[in-house]
C-alpha cells in the first residue's frame, strides 16, 4: 500500500500538487478506486461495472451514488468529488478526486483518483495556495493593465499639462495660471497613483 | 540654451512627444528613437550627457541597451519603468543606471535628476 501511495503521490507531482499527502487508507478502498479508475475508460467491461454498482455504490453517500450512476450511464468523462460511508455507515473523513486525461473522442484515458483527508493541514495548505495563488493573478493583472494603459498615459499627460502651460502662459497670462494649475492638477493625479503602486509593489514583496 | 544634450528612449508615442517637447521648452537639447536597434545605432553618434530609457522596449528592455552600448554609455543614465520593485531597481544600478525613476513620475522629479546630472558635468 505504501508503494501504491507513493506511486500516487509521484503523479500528483507532475500535475503540480506538491504539497498532497496520500492518507493511508484501507486496502478495500484503494481496490475501488482502481476500479473506478478501470470504469472510467468507455471501454469498461460490463463485468467490471457490475462488481462497482454492487460492491461500490451502496457504500456512497446518495447524493454522489446518484451523480455516478449518471456519469457511467451517459458514458461521459467523470470529474467527481465523493465522499465515502463506511459499511456500517460513519462518514470518512477523506475526499476522493479524480484526474482524468481524454483522447480526442473524450474518453477517458487513464484517471488517478486521490484521497486526500479533509482534515489534514496539507488539505488546508491546499485550499490557501490555490486562493493565494488567484489573489496573486489578480494582483499581477491590475499591476499589467497600470503600468501599460493608466501609468503610462497619466505620464504623457503630465508633460503634455506642462508643455501646454509653459506655451499658454506666453500668451496670456491669466489662461496661463489656468494651464498650470491644470498642470498641478494632473500631477496631483500621478502622486496618487504612484502611491497606489507603490503599496502595491510593498504588499507583493511582503508576500514573498 | 542648457549645455545638456538627452537621448530619450520611449516607445510610447504620446509620452515620448510630450517629454520631448517639455525638456525641449526647457532648453534641453533632445534626440529620441522608439526601440532598442534604433537607439544602437544612434547614440554612439550623439554625443549625448544623459540617456533617458524605458526598461521595457519593443525589441528589448532598457538593461540591454545599456550592456550593448558598452563604451558609448553616456556618463549619466535614468530608467524609467512602471515596476518598481527592488529587483528592478537593484537590475538598474548593475546595468549602469544612475536612477530607475517608477512610472508614473512627476515632471519635477526628471527635472530634480537632469539637475543632478547638469552639477555632475560641471565637476
Amino acid at each position: 500500500m505504501t508503494k501504491r501511495a507513493d506511486e500516487v503521490c509521484r503523479l500528483l507531482q507532475k500535475i503540480g500538487l506538491p504539497a498532497v499527502r496520500i492518507e493511508p487508507v484501507s486496502a478495500e478502498v484503494i481496490g475501488a478506486n482502481e476500479l473506478f479508475s478501470s470504469l472510467a475508460n468507455a471501454e469498461a467491461l460490463l463485468e467490471s461495472r457490475v462488481s462497482f454498482v454492487e460492491g461500490v455504490l451502496p457504500r456512497l453517500a446518495a447524493a454522489d451514488r446518484t451523480s455516478w450512476k449518471a456519469a457511467f450511464a451517459k458514458q461521459r468523462p467523470v470529474e467527481v468529488q465523493v465522499g465515502f460511508k463506511s459499511s456500517d455507515g460513519r462518514t470518512l473523513d477523506f475526499e476522493m478526486r479524480s484526474f482524468a486525461v481524454y483522447d480526442q473522442k473524450r474518453r477517458a484515458q487513464s484517471v488517478l483518483c486521490v484521497f486526500i483527508s479533509l482534515t489534514t493541514p496539507a488539505f488546508k495548505r491546499i485550499c490557501n495556495a490555490r486562493l493565494s495563488e488567484g489573489r496573486e493573478l489578480e494582483r499581477s493583472r491590475v499591476r499589467k493593465e497600470l503600468h501599460r494603459g493608466v501609468s503610462q498615459q497619466l505620464l504623457g499627460a503630465a508633460f503634455g499639462c506642462k508643455v501646454l502651460a509653459g506655451r499658454v502662459a506666453t500668451l496670456n497670462e491669466e489662461l496661463g495660471k489656468e494651464a498650470s494649475n491644470l498642470a498641478e492638477l494632473v500631477n496631483g493625479a500621478v502622486s496618487e497613483l504612484q502611491s497606489l503602486v507603490r503599496s502595491a509593489q510593498i504588499q507583493r514583496e511582503r508576500h514573498k | 540654451m542648457r549645455s545638456l544634450s538627452v537621448f530619450l528612449v520611449e516607445n510610447h508615442e504620446d509620452t515620448v512627444r510630450y517629454m520631448q517637447l517639455y525638456l525641449e521648452q526647457l532648453g534641453y537639447q533632445v534626440s529620441v528613437a522608439a526601440d532598442m536597434g534604433t537607439a544602437l545605432r544612434e547614440i554612439p553618434n550623439s554625443h549625448c550627457d544623459v540617456l533617458i530609457s524605458d526598461i521595457g522596449l519593443p525589441d528589448g528592455d532598457g538593461w540591454q541597451l545599456m550592456e550593448k552600448l558598452g563604451s558609448h554609455r553616456p556618463r549619466f543614465a535614468i530608467a524609467m519603468s512602471g515596476y518598481g520593485s527592488s529587483n528592478d531597481q537593484r537590475k538598474s544600478r548593475a546595468a549602469g543606471y544612475d536612477h530607475h525613476l517608477v512610472k508614473p513620475f512627476i515632471p519635477g522629479a526628471l527635472l530634480a535628476l537632469l539637475s543632478e546630472a547638469e552639477k555632475s558635468k560641471e565637476t
